[in-house]
């Protein structure tokens, strides 16, 4: 009888672990569906300065003392990006810069924004390695592009005018911006509607 | 003899549960710990000089909880140990919800990556904290057998496994309400 009951219990402990592996395995996928499905494109706010506006001219000095021109004409783009070292999305998107810059490196400047504490973020910067980013503290930046909402990426053209902005999650979301400004749309979302009137 | 003293394998599988909890979450911290700094610093509860050694010294306190939670001489201290760990990072977020700084970043370390800040996290915390409070009790002085050992750490397990998943679905839910956010 005993032999019955712990061969039951042997059977039954594996069916719970495997249930719950699967389980587990069920809220990951989901948990990924969630972040590809998630906005077509970057989440664009009404705030700031508009899609081929003019973009605000700061002319500031980075954490390594570097000078920073944002919004005066320039040889490249650029792409300011808005983060805080208690963002966590913010910290997933770290990598996906690093590559970013590599890939895009001919047409394209890559500047993190961020405000508060110096001291803090330079660990921040240090810890997580963007050393080779310009890396600019100014509350007056995050203002004059009305940043609301963190992770927060602007793309500035050669001309300083914006190109692309919005809230941005994923690389999906931030080559988005890349695309909407090779196809002139000033939002994925608005490139979506001027097909959906074609149809 | 105390007046509560549940059957030995109960005290035993949650003792497995919570070492398996403080080892993954104190190893992920300990692995990650420069970037632990930054999210101990999100918290905004500490001088910045007591930053550093808290970010260190947490983990390790967890490691060394995981532990002496699997020792059984040691297993009872190590819950209390842990009551105390789970309790003063409760408050920490108890404070930041209070505050409304649902955004930073947990740094919970464990099975994912990515958590925030919100009210179900303290009540899974709650669990955690009765799971120690069980492991910390005195248990009925029952002889153990082999088998009882196997259940114990099979029931461990399959507590860890359901750990893992609550804490999947906890980092899930902040993106499903951006995505509703965004349907709306």
């Amino acid at each position: 009888m005993t032999e019955v009951l712990a061969v039951a219990v042997g059977i039954l402990a594996v069916l719970v672990l495997a249930l719950i592996a699967a389980v587990f395995a069920l809220a990951r996928q989901v948990g990924i569906l969630y972040e590809r499905i998630a906005p077509v494109g970057a989440l664009t706010m009404d705030a700031g300065p508009k899609v081929g506006e003019q973009a605000p001219v700061f002319d500031l000095v980075g954490l390594a003392g570097e000078r920073v021109e944002i919004g005066k004409p320039a040889a490249v783009s650029t792409l300011l990006f808005f983060l805080s070292p208690s963002c966590p999305v913010c910290k997933k998107l770290l990598p996906i810069l690093k590559s970013t810059a590599r890939s895009e490196a001919s047409w394209l400047r890559i500047v993190l924004a961020s405000d508060g504490e110096a001291e803090a973020q330079r660990r921040f910067r240090a810890a997580a390695g963007l050393e080779q980013f310009p890396y600019l503290l100014s509350t007056e930046l995050g203002l004059g592009f009305k940043v609301s909402r963190l992770p927060h990426a602007v793309l500035l053209d050669e001309q300083g005018r914006v190109r692309s902005k919005g809230l941005v999650n994923s690389r999906e979301q931030i080559e988005s911006l890349f695309n909407a400004k090779e196809l002139g749309v000033a939002t994925v979302q608005e490139y979506l509607g001027i097909r959906q009137g074609q149809a | 003899m105390p007046m509560l003293a549940p059957d030995p394998i109960f005290v035993l599988a949650a003792r497995v549960a919570m070492a398996g909890v403080f080892l993954t979450g104190g190893l992920n911290q300990w692995r990650d710990r420069a970037m632990f700094a930054a999210v101990v610093e999100g918290y905004a509860l500490l001088p910045r000089i007591l930053v550093a050694p808290v970010a260190v010294l947490l983990p390790v306190a967890e490691i060394l909880t995981g532990i002496s939670l699997l020792w059984p001489p040691t297993g009872r201290n190590g819950a209390m140990a842990g009551l105390i760990i789970l309790g003063a990072v409760s408050l920490a977020v108890v404070i930041n919800l209070a505050r409304g700084r649902r955004d930073i970043d947990c740094g919970c370390g464990g099975a994912s990556g990515d958590q925030t800040l919100s009210w179900s996290l303290v009540a899974r915390n709650g669990v955690l904290a009765l799971l120690l409070g069980l492991g910390a009790l005195h248990a009925s002085p029952r002889v153990l057998a082999g088998l009882d050992f196997v259940i114990a750490v099979l029931a461990g397990l399959a507590a860890l496994g359901m750990y893992a998943a609550a804490n999947q679905l906890l980092a899930n839910a902040p993106r499903l309400q951006a995505l509703r956010d965004g349907l709306t």
